[in-house]
């Protein structure tokens, strides 16, 4: 990594000024989401829009717990999540690096299969994966929910991109040793791709998190909701009220950024373990 | 004798390395085998039920019509497709490259020991956990014609700024804006992590080279991390095709519900016509058509990628 | 080391509650099944707003009787069609459900929806307690839908403005020419910009075009919803009047103006005096301006007109259920439960006689919109919902400035004919 040492004072005055504009920008439609979830309703629909609301409601919070079951919906958000995640990461790691190490016939043909998968536009989609749940009979349950969203082609591509770095005399010395093909991937170069491993994990615990029209589609009782659906429930037919909208939106945020600060660091120590080779 | 006993070895010997072929490939099978299969039953074979449907002119109801190629060759003399793929093209054509290269930028910065670092990666991710309508909102007033921010800071320097999403000639630049904005936090995060993967001692043994940063930059962090940056383009290319909801949130949607006119006529992307035709106008048989040459453009292109990868991608 | 163990435990929680949930998940059975010897009928609806009420009819329904047991579910606002769509044309989804105008025919068509009309004669329910309009709405070859409520438009006007600009407050009897000279009264110009407009003549066909041209004498969509005649000189007559507002008197906010800026808020922020709404808006008009908003009946040209609209139950063509369902539906469109929704004050209850207790709910003129029903014509659909894209699109470019309104609307009859007619 580039020390600081090897930077002069006009760059880190240039870095800092580019990363500042940019963050400042990036920063701004957290900060409206935020405040809207504190104005009067006669003050969210002023034009021009008002960025600090001189009298804030503070009502806006508990009149979302009034109306929808908010623990009900945590609850089956973070178990979605995790029910897809943890065997997402697994699995792709496994065919990714069956991807880019092992030989095979069709090796090339099937992988060109998985990302031609992610060519084709969800929206067509829709249809004939709903008749799929309907066929299983998964409506309303969680399996509808988490099943099909743990095969993922994006998250094998991912990896295997990662592998297709790492060196091959590390595997090489390990197949004279005699090693087993699961302990090289297990033992050896998992652990080399934990940034990797990391942002994969990243990506679809915010993909689930957010994901809005298949949850939507698949499930029907309250009691299956997940935040996502339940947070655009929140809008009326004919109005909606942006606060009530925002609030719900803000706390379904915070988890995620709290995730996404413990996941960082992570992968910050995640880096030692690179130093071994070279 | 040892003319005889050579040859034997070598049998052995390929014998050895056969059985290790075999066990290598049976591994391999095993190893793809829960994505695939997974990715078989859940989204190939729905690929397929699309596909089948792309021949037929279902619209939802009990009966089907099978009708050949004709959705397709109505296709071609759809002016309104037609000009929704250029402008997907168009779209893609900006984005996906000034989208990569900010984060590229981005990325390299934060993988310093700079101050406040952590903060800046939060921070730029930040737009990837925002609710989109607060997006929308915050960019429609920065755009405002009237009384935006953008026209403001122009008017200071003495310009007339346009409406930036009220004139059909700057509401898709307007759009692309946002689209590279908010792609930099997504790309950062991936090329990060690439970054994390070079190990220090190509920079140490840089360093007592003498090499300058520059040097470093474009001799050791460029060239390992393309095969991240490939990554980074290929999706970001079909993703790009596949544009739709930022496209659907800054179109001007009249009260009535219904959106049309100049401005959606330079806005409407390839899969913002498919949904149109799909779940607006129930031609489900038409929409998956459409779908389906969409796909053919992002195949062709996506493996021209991949052939063109081993002119610049460096694996190890 | 460390990370591998971590990794273990993941897997091994994470099968660990995999067991759990299917355990539990098995419990909650399937769906359109009984329970306890009784019928589930699901019911959907898309209203926050509403979702109170719909439980509360739900509650007082199984109470009532003892073989049904009526489950409400609310189903996501913007995207409840596109959901409906999916799910009936999977031969799945609710028994009964929430339709609206726009959607009906497109539904209707494909054959998802229950035809009502041997139920209705046999079982004595009479679509006479029901605007008329409104079940013409929800009618093809039969009584598809029971009203459920409606909506009329209205002018909402703020009183503040117009005791500043010492104008009289818009009467019952106001033609489109008072309109328009109380709105330049009531703009304030400074050189070139307005800081304040009379009026905000929005691009909402609903509420603002289609009104316009039945006062002047033409019909959104011809009675067998096979053609439209919005080039005739009325019809142009309509548009340039509202034209001339944006681009002549500058008395409303140009098209571009209110692309940028949302007329519904400019309008509560006290930045124009006049809009014409919808009745859905009183409460959150009334919420943001309180007793400095009022409303009136439309200003009147050849004659007086309105647009009226309405929310329909409807039974799935596929519930297992038939008889519940109509049982069902039939307890929605009765007098009972037109009270217990018009007690919310959310929507004007379809059954004729019930509206008081709406009217009653803001201190604001609403009776204006229940008077409004017998001037007003029904909201326009047809069969292929495409027909309401050249409407869309011109009326679009008209306000925008790019084509003049009687190019516009010579546009829009030829295309729209021709979607139109392509159709039966």
């Amino acid at each position: 990594m580039v020390g600081e040492k090897g930077t002069n004072p006009v760059a880190r005055v240039v870095i800092h000024s580019v990363l500042i504009l940019g963050a400042l920008t990036m920063l701004l439609p957290f900060f409206w989401m935020i405040t809207t979830s504190f104005k009067t309703y006669a003050d969210s629909v002023q034009i021009p829009p008002v960025w600090f609301p001189a009298k804030p409601d503070f009502s806006w919070y508990p009149r979302i717990f009034e109306q929808v079951p908010f623990g009900r919906f945590y609850f089956n958000t973070i178990w979605v999540t995790v029910g897809r995640t943890v065997p997402q990461v697994f699995l792709c790691a496994m065919a990714a690096y069956g991807f880019a190490r092992l030989r095979f016939p069709g090796r090339t043909a099937i992988f060109i299969g998985v990302l031609a998968i992610l060519m084709v536009p969800s929206q067509v989609l829709l249809i004939p994966q709903y008749f799929e749940m309907v066929r299983f009979g998964w409506v309303d349950t969680y399996k509808a929910l988490i099943v099909p969203g743990i095969f993922s082609a994006y998250g094998t591509f991912l990896l295997r991109q990662f592998f297709l770095t790492l060196p091959k005399e590390l595997e090489e010395a390990a197949v004279i040793d005699g090693c087993h093909y699961w302990t090289i991937f297990w033992r050896i170069l998992l652990p080399l791709t934990v940034p990797a491993l990391a942002a994969l994990t990243f990506f679809v615990v915010l993909w689930s998190w957010n994901d809005f029209m298949w949850p939507m589609v698949v499930t029907n009782d309250e009691s299956m909701r997940v935040l996502s659906v339940g947070i655009n429930s929140l809008q009326g037919v004919y109005t909606s009220q942006q606060p009530l909208l925002m609030a719900g939106a803000v706390m379904a945020t915070i988890p995620l950024l709290v995730f996404f600060l413990v996941l960082q660091r992570f992968v910050i120590k995640g880096i030692s373990f690179s130093g071994i080779k070279g | 004798m040892s003319l005889a006993k050579e040859p034997q070895m070598m049998l052995t010997g390929s014998a050895v390395k056969s059985a290790l072929r075999t066990r290598e490939m049976l591994w391999g099978y095993f190893f793809i085998a829960p994505v695939v299969i997974g990715l078989f039953i859940f989204v190939v074979i729905p690929i397929i039920a699309s596909l089948v449907l792309s021949f037929s002119s279902w619209d939802g109801s009990s009966n089907m019509n099978f009708i050949g190629l004709d959705n397709f060759v109505k296709m071609f003399s759809d002016q309104v497709y037609l000009k929704a793929l250029r402008t997907t093209t168009v779209y893609t054509a900006i984005t996906v490259p000034a989208t990569i290269i900010l984060s590229v930028m981005v990325a390299v910065m934060l993988n310093r020991q700079i101050r406040g670092r952590d903060v800046y990666r939060l921070i730029f991710f930040l737009p990837s956990v925002t609710m989109p309508v607060a997006i929308a909102v915050v960019w429609k007033w920065m755009y405002n014609g009237s009384n935006g921010l953008i026209n403001y800071l122009l008017s200071l320097v003495g310009i007339d700024g346009p409406g930036w999403i009220t004139d059909e000639r700057f509401i898709l630049t307007s759009i692309m804006i946002i689209a590279i904005w908010g792609g930099i936090g997504y790309n950062m995060i991936i090329l990060l992590s690439g970054l994390q993967g070079i190990p220090d001692t190509y920079y140490e043994a840089a360093s007592l080279d003498g090499a300058t940063s520059w040097s470093r930059f474009a001799n050791i962090t460029v060239p390992l991390l393309t095969p991240a940056i490939f990554f980074v383009l290929v999706t970001s290319l079909i993703g790009a095709f596949q544009v739709f909801d930022l496209v659907f949130m800054l179109t001007p949607v009249t009260s009535g519900g219904g959106a049309g006119g100049v401005l959606q006529d330079a806005t409407r992307t390839a899969v913002f016509s498919i949904y149109q035709n799909g779940f607006t106008w129930f031609k489900i048989g038409y929409a998956s058509a459409q779908a389906w040459v969409l796909f053919v453009i992002i195949f062709l292109i996506t493996m021209l990628q991949m052939y063109l990868q081993k002119r610049w991608v460096h694996y190890e | 080391m460390k990370f591998r163990r971590l990794v273990i435990s993941c897997i091994a929680v994470f099968f660990a509650l995999g067991a759990a949930a299917c355990s539990s998940g098995g419990g909650s059975g399937g769906k359109g099944g009984k329970s306890g010897g009784k019928v589930d009928i699901v019911w959907w609806f898309p209203a926050k707003e509403q979702e109170a009420t719909m439980k509360k009819i739900a509650e007082e329904f199984n109470k009532k009787q003892d073989h049904i047991n009526l489950k409400p579910q609310l189903n996501a606002g913007a995207d409840y069609y596109t959901k409906l769509q999916t799910v009936l044309a999977a031969k799945n989804g609710p028994d009964v459900m929430w339709m609206n105008g726009p959607n009906f025919p497109k539904f209707q068509s494909k054959g998802f929806l229950m035809k009502l009309d041997n139920k209705v004669d046999t079982d004595g329910v009479s679509m006479t307690n029901y605007p008329e309009s409104l079940v013409k709405l929800y009618s093809k070859d039969g009584y598809y839908g029971i009203p459920k409520d409606y909506d009329t438009i209205g002018l909402f006007y703020n009183k503040e403005m117009f005791d500043k600009a010492g104008v009289p407050y818009p009467s019952d009897k106001w033609t489109w020419d008072d309109l328009r000279s109380a709105a330049l009264k009531l703009t304030v110009k400074s050189g070139k910009t307005a800081s304040q407009w009379g009026i905000a003549a929005h691009l909402s066909t609903q509420e603002v075009v289609y009104p316009f041209l039945v006062q002047n004498g033409v019909l959104p969509i011809a009675e067998d919803r096979k053609s439209l005649k919005y080039d005739s000189p009325e019809g142009i007559e309509a548009v340039q009047f509202l034209f001339d507002l944006m681009y002549k008197d500058g008395s409303s906010p140009d098209g571009q103006y209110m692309t940028d800026n949302d007329p519904l808020q400019l309008f509560q922020s006290g930045k124009v005096a006049m809009i014409m709404s919808g009745s859905w808006q009183a409460k959150p008009y009334y919420d943001a301006l309180k007793d400095k908003v009022d409303v009136q009946m439309l200003p009147s040209h050849m004659k007086s007109g309105n647009i009226i609209h309405g929310v329909a139950w409807v039974g799935n063509a596929n519930s297992k259920h038939p008889d519940e369902v109509w049982e069902v539906l039939k307890y929605l469109g009765s007098k009972e439960v037109a009270m217990l929704q018009a007690e919310t004050g959310t929507v004007i209850p379809a059954f004729n006689g019930t509206q008081d207790a709406w009217v009653k709910s803001m201190p604001l003129n609403l009776k204006i919109f229940i008077d409004s029903t017998s001037i007003a014509e029904p909201y326009p659909s047809a069969f292929d919902p495409e027909w309401e894209t050249p409407v869309n699109t011109h009326l679009t470019n008209i306000w925008l400035n790019k084509e003049t309104p009687s190019d516009g609307l010579k546009k829009i009859t030829e295309e729209s004919n021709k979607v139109l007619a392509a159709t039966n």
